[in-house]
């Protein structure tokens, strides 16, 4: 018992002592910014404070967002597209993956005709193929949709498909030698064995999600902050896309935050 | 059978509840009712071979028209050097593997597959990491459908059983290699096969809690009166469990006899000429010089 106790104060803190570093590093990287914004000019670029302030006071309305007839006339609308669209490609496509990965991986000849089209797949820049989806599905909300979810399907397949590789077979014949059944194997068994290593895997494909997202709306979509930066852009106002960057930094920080705490409730038991 | 009298190896620290249970011969519902029971569990293997593919193509026959006959409530030991085709052997009995050739029944069913009929205490650790010990230990009545409030009384009796009641809770992280091992063999029991088998499934462990979970072990079958198939690389092991030992080598059954040893096995009847003679002779099966078995049993491999 004093044992356990000990362990738990000690990993209390090592996060505390892991949060402190993290603080710092934003800290060492804010502060390179600030230097940096003293000694190139406004026009080129502003100071975290400034792009802050601009955060701010832009977030329920932009005039000149307003100005190119956006619904959303603040950041803060922008952010709401860009957002649901990431959440809702990432869901889908992470669906999609984990379950067809570790279906794959459970059926020899079908991973051995899919695998390599996979992997070819994951190597082709999704970047490049962007121009492709707007001519294909136009500029709609759901064009970047498809795009986020398709990345995502193909990356978190090869993560599950390794996953399901990995899990010590021994798991599964316990459960078979105590009569489980398929489905009880792959929910009671596979699915929780599986998670915490396709949890990288969802980690990766959302930070590069929101990159993703943001360029396919600069290319073109009703909304979003991609949309944003590319009208701030043509009116050289740094100080704005300085803002949304901001804005998009914090939004990717929070979800991944909010993604770690669900896996240490959920993945206690590691 | 059912009255339970532990063998000589078991009084350590944790067990001591559950020595105290032992050696009052008390019985709690779950297990009495285990015990009643007395179904036809005779394992039996007619002609079983099993030959297996290489990724070279060469094909390698792990046992060869293997006939055996394991009567309900025995426990057999199964003695041999490794890559003989101990586990083989057992897979079979399981499921996990299926037979070339022959056929294996339990009671009059030939068997195909796996089934829960058969529980099996791995040689890896096969304890569920995500699920705490109780729900490990009650895995495979959830898969049977056994309602909550009986699961967790049946639950609750085999975790006091092993020993393990305080970390009921706890994750399976936290418990060390010989702890784990007794949800291992409790998870197996509390799923009330017919038939268990066990392969080398203290191998990994170190001396002492070895032989404290051969107690475990020995002191569950004598209140179930399960039929058991334990593998194990260990003479010494073999002798203390078994009622009956069979050399399993190239893929035969070498030799096959009844362990007369009276109960319990402490380290008189243990040292005395029937022990000594089973002993040299089983050595002598896997090739090693008569009179080197206490050393042998103590290094365990």
């Amino acid at each position: 018992m004093q044992a356990a106790s000990t362990v738990r104060a000690g990993n209390s803190h090592s996060r505390v002592r892991g949060i402190l570093l993290r603080l710092a590093g934003v800290g060492v990287l804010l502060g390179f910014w600030q230097l940096m914004a003293v000694l190139l000019p406004p026009s080129r670029l502003v100071g975290p404070w400034n792009a802050v302030s601009d955060l701010v006071h832009h977030y329920n309305n932009d005039p000149l967002i307003s100005f190119f007839g956006f619904s959303a006339a603040g950041y803060g609308g922008l952010m709401y597209f860009t957002v649901r669209n990431v959440i809702v490609g990432v869901a889908v496509g992470g669906l999609c993956g984990v379950v067809g990965g570790v279906a794959l991986a459970r059926t020899e000849r079908t991973r051995a005709a899919t695998e390599p089209a996979l992997v070819t797949l994951g190597t082709v820049p999704i970047l490049a193929v962007m121009p492709l989806f707007v001519i294909w599905f136009g500029v709609a909300s759901y064009t970047s949709v498809i795009l986020v979810a398709l990345y995502t399907t193909i990356l978190l397949a090869q993560y599950a498909m390794r996953a399901a590789e990995n899990l010590p077979p021994i798991y599964e014949a316990r459960a078979k030698t105590c009569g489980a059944r398929m489905g009880t194997r792959v929910i009671r068994v596979l699915v929780p064995g599986v998670m915490p290593e396709i949890l990288g895997g969802l980690r990766v494909a959302l930070a590069f999600s929101w990159g993703l997202e943001v360029f396919a709306e600069t290319l073109g979509a009703p909304s979003g902050l991609g949309q944003g930066i590319q009208i701030l852009s043509n009116t050289d106002n740094v100080q704005g896309i300085l803002a949304i960057v901001l804005l998009i930094a914090a939004v990717a920080l929070l979800v991944d935050a909010l993604l770690m705490a669900a896996a240490r409730l959920l993945f206690r038991w590691r | 059978m059912k009255t339970a009298r532990i063998s000589s190896q078991k009084s350590e620290d944790s067990d001591s509840s559950q020595a105290a249970n032992i050696s009052a011969g008390r019985t709690t519902g779950a297990l009495q009712s285990l015990g009643d029971r007395a179904p036809n569990a005779d394992v039996r293997l007619d002609a079983v071979s099993v030959t297996f593919m290489r990724s070279n193509g060469d094909r390698v026959t792990a046992i060869e028209n293997v006939d055996l006959t394991v009567k309900t409530g025995e426990l057999l030991c199964v003695i041999g050097r490794s890559g003989e085709g101990k586990t083989t052997l057992l897979n079979v009995v399981a499921g996990l593997v299926e037979p070339s050739e022959g056929r294996v029944l339990v009671g009059e069913r030939e068997i195909h597959g796996t089934g829960a009929d058969r529980g099996v205490i791995f040689q890896g650790d096969a304890v569920y990491p995500w699920m705490r010990v109780a729900d490990n230990v009650g895995f495979g009545l959830r898969v049977k459908g056994v309602r909550r409030p009986e699961r967790e009384r049946v639950v609750d009796e085999y975790l006091e059983l092993v020993g393990l009641s305080h970390v009921a809770k706890s994750w399976p992280r936290e418990l060390s290699g010989g702890m784990r091992s007794r949800v291992a063999v409790a998870s197996v029991f509390a799923n009330d096969p017919e038939v268990l088998l066990a392969d080398e499934p203290f191998g990994a462990l170190d001396y002492v809690t070895r032989r404290r979970l051969q107690g475990v072990m020995l002191d569950l079958w004598q209140r179930t009166g399960k039929t058991i198939l334990f593998v194990t690389h260990d003479v010494e092991e073999a002798l203390l469990l078994a009622t009956r030992i069979i050399v399993v080598g190239g893929g035969h059954v070498l030799d096959d006899r009844p362990v007369n040893l009276a109960r319990p096995r402490d380290e008189e009847v243990l040292a005395s000429s029937e022990a000594v003679e089973t002993r040299r002779r089983l050595l002598s099966y896997l090739g090693l010089e008569p009179g080197a078995g206490s050393a042998v049993g103590q290094t365990n491999e």
